[in-house]
């Protein structure tokens, strides 16, 4: 095993690149789902049936289709009809599609979970609509929403090995690579399998402390 | 719609139907080998229960792209040589079964210990009461998350095809390739994959509910 | 103070107040009496707005309200006008519906802090002083979730007097109560009496009446039925309706 870790450091190069992507591909990916999640739950929540009905198709469409076959949709039929981006971004783009529509369903169960009683008490101390969500909703869904929110973000990580698909220098492209390039096999992939854990376990470690702050007991 | 390639349609319908036995072989591998698991877990004391927890975890934290190039480059190092559909199965099959395993055991527990002690108290066998009592309850309020999971199976096996296994996403990647007509193969893709998931979670719903309701009538 | 004049209310085809009329003078305490379903606590929440109704009006605390329709906000009404009303008319609920995410004292700082805008100096005064008076001065850092329902409520009428309101709507405050802790809570309203607030309270509870009402408005099905003081409409009943609701609470039953 020792074979193990000097064939890690000599490709350390490829493989900190990997990592590198990895997490800049997560946290982009994240915020943006975090926003279009949230965005799409609102709008859901309010809408009409005119506007239910093409959204929930989205959302079906995007529950029960695999996501490399949306990436690849975006990676090779976008600049087919003139809109050419960068690689990463395809990844993001693809990742945000998905992922959005999950995480809508978790801010919704956090709209859910605010009692309706909560805002006839905030209105009958005379709060306005805005400063009803502003003091009494908005906490508790945030308070609710973290840990689910958390095993998302988790998912999304997961989810980045896809970029491997269009050769994408993430982690698990870089296994590849380095699999390829040597005679070791199967042990870069070994690697990164504990490097996705180590991530996993650090965004756990980071919810942890997020939800302690911001726990409801009720 | 399928300008060019006459000969795409055989392709396609082949390799749709590659797709369902690929789907459905995972899915048979993943229920045999998570119920082993499950009952392992329940039945086997607390050192088999660690262990199969240890595993679980360590499977849920890599991605299922990394652990299908790790087993695919892994077999051949232990002398198993397999073309890469059985590898795929293979890999999707010991995926997969930690959640399918994990769904068992949620769904034994969900039943109350009242009816395992009436079992008893009638004079059976614990053996007795685990087939007679809880496995045939366990199973009905299984069905609906066991169909949820049999269509993220499907999905992912659109993964297998990076590491070149031949199936409904490789082929479809291949005619893109060669006609350069992303829209038409990749959508018709996905509407495949919506179609077969779709009735599998539809199918999940209505069994649950037919069957929730004669739980409640028993 | 307040005055109800002919209001009418229905839900789709189920009339639930049926040509309410009453009066509630400055400085007294009206219950709302009557069981389940006699429209009492739709009555006390059209008071305060959580409610509308299609006709009648309804005057408080100087304001005219007149009726536009069952979801329609009241003519010359707009949302920051209703806000205004609820600053003024403060409400208690059987619930209690403490926020969870604060502290006692957090939930009685909401008011004069965020939405009168008081200071901070002022406000916390004026929060702490609101606990003591319901006897939880110790218990101004605890969340909801760890205080008794008797304490909970408590909290909750001292976050609603932190909005200095001229009228208090309590919406059967005592009955999620275990039996034991109704005590403490009947004891802040008895004091808030002496204080000479003004207050409408909605109960099922006859011994609730007996103990804080000026004057006991006995309802059903949506219309008054019968008025007046408690000493002389609980003790000498006129109107059978009236007769056959008090029989329940004198069949040998002991209230705690």
């Amino acid at each position: 095993m020792t074979f193990d870790l000097s064939l890690l450091r000599q490709n350390l190069d490829v493989l900190t690149k990997g990592a590198i992507m990895t997490v800049r591909l997560t946290a982009i990916s994240g915020v943006i789902s975090l926003v279009g999640g949230a965005a799409l739950a609102t709008v859901r929540s309010n809408a009409g049936p005119w506007l239910s009905a093409p959204l929930t198709a989205y959302v079906e469409l995007m529950r029960n289709t695999p996501l490399l076959i949306t990436l690849y949709l975006i990676y090779f039929g976008l600049p087919m009809i003139g809109i050419v981006i960068p690689t990463v971004t395809s990844v993001v783009v693809a990742l945000v599609m998905q992922h959005s529509v999950f995480i809508a369903e978790i801010v919704r169960g956090g709209f859910l979970s605010v009692n309706a009683t909560q805002t006839e008490a905030g209105k009958a101390l005379g709060m306005s609509d805005w400063e009803v969500f502003r003091i009494v909703k908005f906490p508790q869904i945030v308070a609710t929403i973290v840990p689910p929110l958390t095993g998302a973000l988790v998912i999304i990580m997961h989810d980045t090995s896809l970029a491997a698909a269009i050769s994408l220098v993430d982690l698990t492209m870089a296994a590849k690579v380095i699999s390829q390039r040597t005679a070791a096999s199967f042990e870069p992939f070994i690697a990164i399998a504990v490097a996705y854990s180590v991530i996993s376990w650090s965004i756990g470690a980071v919810a942890k402390h997020v939800e302690r702050k911001t726990l409801v007991a009720r | 719609m399928m300008v060019g390639i006459p000969s795409a349609v055989p392709i396609l319908f082949s390799a749709v139907w590659e797709t369902v036995k690929l789907s459905g072989a995972a899915i048979a591998g993943a229920l045999i080998l998570g119920f082993i698991l499950a009952e392992a877990s329940l039945q086997g004391g607390r050192v088999a229960a660690a262990v199969i927890q240890i595993i679980t975890q360590l499977i849920r934290g890599t991605p299922v792209l990394v652990f299908v190039f790790l087993v695919y480059y892994l077999l051949p190092v232990a002398g198993i040589r397999l073309d890469k559909t059985s590898t795929a199965i293979i890999s999707l099959s010991i995926f997969f079964s930690v959640f399918f395993s994990e769904t068992f055991r949620s769904a034994v527990a969900a039943i109350p210990q009242g009816q395992r002690q009436s079992g008893l108290a009638m004079g059976m066998s614990r053996w007795n009461v685990e087939r007679i009592v809880v496995l045939p309850q366990a199973m009905r309020i299984a069905l609906p998350p066991l169909m949820n999971l049999s269509a993220i199976v499907v999905k992912s096996t659109s993964i297998v095809s990076i590491i070149g296994a031949w199936e409904l996403t490789y082929a479809t990647n291949e005619l893109v390739m060669r006609t350069m007509q992303p829209f038409e193969y990749l959508l018709a893709a996905m509407a495949v994959y919506f179609c077969i998931c779709y009735a599998l979670v539809w199918l999940g719903k209505r069994l649950g509910r037919r069957l929730n309701v004669s739980q409640k009538d028993a | 103070m307040i005055s109800v004049q002919k209001l009418n209310k229905s839900f789709g085809a189920l009339d639930v107040l049926k040509d309410m009329s009453f009066d509630v003078r400055k400085g007294t305490t009206s219950v709302l009496l009557g069981r389940s379903g006699s429209g009492k606590s739709t009555m006390l929440r059209c008071l305060n707005l959580l409610e509308y109704w299609q006709s009648g009006t309804v005057e408080i605390d100087g304001k005219l309200i007149e009726a536009a329709g069952d979801s329609v906000r009241p003519k010359g009404w707009r949302p920051q006008d209703e806000t205004a009303l609820r600053r003024r008319v403060g409400m208690v609920f059987q619930q209690f519906n403490l926020f969870p995410h604060l502290t006692a004292l957090e939930n009685v700082l909401v008011g004069p802090r965020q939405l009168l805008k008081v200071d901070k100096r002022e406000s916390q005064d004026l929060a702490l002083s609101l606990l003591a008076d319901v006897g939880l001065a110790d218990k101004r850092d605890a969340y909801p979730a760890f205080l008794s329902g008797g304490q909970q409520q408590r909290v909750a009428i001292a976050r609603a007097l932190a909005m200095r309101p001229h009228v208090l709507l309590l919406d059967e405050v005592t009955s999620a109560l275990d039996p034991e802790l109704v005590g403490e809570v009947l004891d802040v309203i008895v004091d808030l009496k002496a204080r000479g607030l003004t207050m409408v309270c909605v109960t099922h509870e006859m011994h609730f009446a007996e103990d804080v009402a000026d004057e006991v408005i006995f309802m059903e099905a949506g219309s008054v039925v019968e008025q007046g003081p408690p000493a002389q409409i609980l003790q000498a009943p006129e109107t059978a309706q009236m007769k056959r609701f008090l029989s329940r609470f004198h069949r040998g039953r002991a209230y705690a």
